[in-house]
């Protein structure tokens, strides 16, 4: 079994779901920083692939906070700029098996 | 005895009068002295108008005002680096879009986009990344650009 990391990506009209543990290598979420700018990016069991580009301080912030148990959720608009990122590392998440 | 007295009293007064006259050409100066030096200080003036207005339309700064026109000379030489840094960025912006157009014509992103474009915006700020990048998201969220596998690769 493949584990992921604890994460759920929700758009703005469209939820993403995507939880470690997942057995498929299809789902995938991550947020990839350049240290002034990141890029966040989803895909969900369908294969529908979302994506969010930011250089915004606070959620650069919040994605510099990012671990490997981290639940991650990132919004998006039609620009394909990141609206929200918001990241929890705690133990009310799946826990790890 | 008069008489010596009156010659005595006589020469006094012709002393004293030679004595204020002296005293008086001291202090003042004289008509010819006076514009002399107003016309020398007209020149001076003269001369440095000149000089600024020389230096003002050939863009060089005056020696005999350096102190005044060196301020223009270095905000010259910023407002030079200032455009040579805007035209750079507006280059590195220029590759990175162009990128960008590359792929939504063939309508796929890969690894070497990936790579590219990290390459072309290395020296922009966060900013004007983001702005590139969000097209890149925005056209992967509407299905417009397909997503190599490979690109996924760390």
């Amino acid at each position: 079994m493949k584990r992921k990391t604890t994460a759920f990506a929700i758009g703005a009209t469209l939820a993403l779901g995507i939880v470690h543990n997942t057995p498929d290598a299809i789902q995938y979420i991550f947020c990839e920083s350049q240290g002034t700018s990141a890029n966040c990016q989803a895909r969900n069991l369908a294969g529908l692939v979302r994506s969010c580009s930011t250089a915004n301080p606070a959620f650069l912030a919040a994605i510099h906070s990012i671990g490997t148990d981290s639940f991650l959720l990132f919004r998006w608009n039609a620009a394909g700029q990141c609206t929200s990122v918001s990241v929890r590392n705690g133990s009310l998440t799946v826990p790890k098996v | 005895m008069s008489r010596i007295a009156a010659v005595v009293i006589a020469c006094l007064g012709v002393m004293t009068t030679f004595l204020f006259y002296l005293r008086i050409a001291e202090r003042v100066p004289t008509a010819s002295n006076s514009g002399e030096a107003e016309i020398i200080a007209r020149l001076d003036r003269l001369e440095k108008s000149i000089a600024q207005l020389a230096a003002a339309r050939a863009g060089a700064p005056s020696a005999t005002d350096s102190a005044t026109l060196a301020a223009p000379a270095a905000s010259g030489r910023a407002e030079l680096d200032g455009e040579r840094v805007a035209a750079a960025r507006a280059a590195a912006i220029r590759d990175g879009n162009d990128i960008v157009d590359r792929a939504l014509g063939v309508g796929q992103w890969t690894t070497d986009d990936e790579r590219a474009l990290a390459e072309s915006t290395g020296t922009l700020d966060g900013e004007a990344v983001a702005a590139i990048h969000a097209r890149v998201a925005a056209a992967i969220n509407s299905d417009l650009l397909k997503i190599a596998p490979s690109a996924l690769r760390p």
